[in-house]
């Protein structure tokens, strides 16, 4: 059965972020390994704008990546308006560029680490200029599912959910991801706000990165969190399922790896998912 | 008993101030609360401060309206410039005197009404160095009065074990009884904990600053691990958690910490441990015994 929302009585409303410029405040930075790594101090692929890297990318596997976000990176140079910007754009909505050479290009939100990450077609992208205002039709905070009001969805705009494939099947939402995790390997991020921040599935430990298929990982896939509860704040919680989207790559620094931007969570028995190995952005937006 | 390298540290001195307290929330407007794992909104005082009632070796739990309430005397040293621009870090001295107070360094009072007491260091939190004094000693402290730390302990290294010791003055270190026996570091634990309870803190900085959070939400899950009797102040052990450059999951590690601060109705968060001892290969043997507690090993049971 197909799912109903509430996507009519939402606000929609228009907020402002700049594409941002990446930053280093240390030449190296300390990894999981103790060794020291330019691309940890520097971030190397975190704010600002890749040529090279897109939604449905590999997470890892980038030369001295760490926290690779795909696309562009857009924030608001003001905390506040940055932090309305946080809490109002949700993965799907709409970017329009403002300013600068591709000014009037459109792309799409694809996730929510320290900034919002964009994406947008080869030909625009090639055009954007750090500093340019990205404009983005923020659509999706209050967003429910009819009957499931006690699910809570973050940060996904109704035109995601829509095509998430979701069904109903005896009383749970039934979500296809590409993947699963459990409860332990949930690190940075822990005990912070489902709301406004990602948190990040560890690929810190080797052996266990490999063993849960960490390594597999694909910017942009849909995966679920197993025991993770994503309410009002987030956590252990045995049978909750979260939902999520990889929103950046692999981290060194110990405890980090990729980014999940948390879309669903729910109490027990009321999400259940269904492995679909094509659960990725790139797919279910149309990023080609 | 071990052999250190305890004649070879450089014993220093840091200074900082008692702090005052601060409430954690994150409202707004309406907004001196914190909202629950279960969606309640609620008062968190514990952060800071003088505590008369509240030191190392109270309860976690039961205290109402309280989050990450720390025990005794919270000092805090915020001299010194941020470390970058638009970085969130504290001040460059801030995080000296973070990196470099160890449990069971001396602290004298050097201002106000109660200059000349001293006391002891029993922990560090949420960027503070938590501190022990009498209780008469108590009484004379006032918010802001000025102390130094003797700070004796960086570079600690215990012979035969091949992992990290850090936090820890060579006397306290003493008072655990630690054994080596075929590169096997044994110390006391009240408790072990499994890595699934790790909350807010894995993927925090490195082992000398900063803490894990044992989640102390659901009540379900302070049951599944036994954590309800936890006290401030007690030794865990930590399950395939790893602090040394950092905080994080490690297959097979053994990380031994000390509770440093009260229990927390925030999803995620929970009791503090920072780090005393940590094998990445699982060289670390804890020696479970339920008085383990930084205030039996410092004589400061009530």
């Amino acid at each position: 059965m197909e799912i109903k929302t509430n996507k009519d009585r939402l606000v929609r409303a228009a907020v402002m972020g700049e594409v941002n410029h990446p930053w280093a405040n240390t030449t190296y930075d300390v990894a999981y390994d103790g060794s020291p790594r330019i691309g940890t101090g520097l971030r190397l692929g975190m704010y600002g704008l890749k040529y090279n890297v897109k939604v449905g990318d590999p997470c890892g596997g980038w030369a001295e990546g760490e926290h690779v976000e795909p696309g562009f990176s857009i924030t608001n140079p003001d905390p506040a308006e940055n932090n309305a910007l946080a809490l109002m754009a949700c993965i799907g909505n709409e970017v329009t560029m403002k300013t600068g050479d591709a000014k009037g290009a459109k792309g799409v939100i694809t996730g929510k680490h320290g900034s919002l990450i964009v994406w947008m077609p080869d030909e625009d992208h090639e055009k954007v200029t750090i500093g340019d205002k990205a404009q983005v039709h923020a659509w999706g905070v209050g967003l429910r599912v009819e009957g499931y009001e006690d699910v809570l969805i973050h940060k996904c705009s109704p035109t995601l959910l829509e095509r998430m494939g979701i069904t109903e099947e005896g009383g749970r939402l039934m979500v296809p991801v590409s993947a699963e995790f459990p409860a332990h390997i949930m690190g940075s991020g822990q005990g912070m706000d489902p709301h406004t921040v990602d948190y990040d599935i560890q690929s810190t430990c080797d052996e266990e990165a490999e063993a849960l298929g960490v390594d597999k990982l694909r910017l942009g896939d849909v995966v679920a969190l197993r025991d993770q509860l994503n309410l009002w704040g987030r956590g252990y919680y045995k049978g909750a399922v979260s939902i999520g989207v990889v929103v950046h790559g692999w981290s060194h620094s110990m405890g980090h790896g990729p980014g999940v931007s948390t879309i669903i969570g729910a109490m027990p028995g009321r999400v259940e998912t269904r492995v679909d190995p094509d659960a990725n952005l790139v797919n279910l937006l149309g990023l080609r | 008993m071990v052999k250190t390298n305890k004649d070879s540290l450089v014993v220093t001195q840091v200074t900082a101030r008692v702090s005052h307290p601060s409430l954690t929330v994150h409202g707004g407007l309406m907004g001196s609360y914190v909202a629950t794992w279960d969606g309640r909104l609620k008062l968190g005082i514990g952060p800071g401060g003088i505590k008369y009632n509240v030191r190392v070796g109270s309860p976690c739990f039961g205290w109402p309206d309280t989050e990450y309430l720390e025990p005794g005397v919270a000092l805090k040293e915020e001299e010194g410039k941020p470390a970058a621009p638009g970085y969130q870090n504290p001040g460059a001295v801030a995080t000296t005197v973070q990196a470099v107070t160890c449990i069971g360094n001396k602290v004298t009072v050097t201002s106000g009404d109660a200059k000349g007491a001293v006391g002891v260091v029993t922990g560090k939190g949420r960027g503070s160095i938590h501190s022990h004094f009498a209780d008469a000693d108590l009484e004379n402290l006032s918010i802001g009065d000025r102390v130094k730390i003797r700070a004796d302990g960086v570079g600690l290294r215990v012979e035969g074990f091949e992992g990290d010791v850090f936090n820890v003055s060579p006397g306290f270190l003493e008072a655990l009884s630690p054994e080596v026996e075929g590169g096997v570091l044994t110390l006391p634990a009240a408790k072990e904990i499994p890595s699934h309870a790790m909350g807010y803190g894995v993927g925090g900085s490195e082992a000398q600053r900063g803490y894990i959070c044992v989640q102390s939400t659901p009540p379900t899950l302070v049951e599944e691990i036994g954590l309800g009797d936890l006290r401030i102040g007690d030794l865990v052990a930590l399950r395939d958690t790893l602090i040394s450059y950092g905080k994080g999951y490690h297959r097979g590690a053994v990380t031994v910490g000390v509770v440093v601060f009260g229990a927390s109705d925030v999803a995620g968060q929970g009791p503090g441990v920072m780090a005393i001892a940590a094998s990445k290969t699982g060289m670390i043997e804890p020696r479970l015994e339920r008085g383990a507690n930084v205030a039996r090993y410092l004589g400061l049971e009530a």
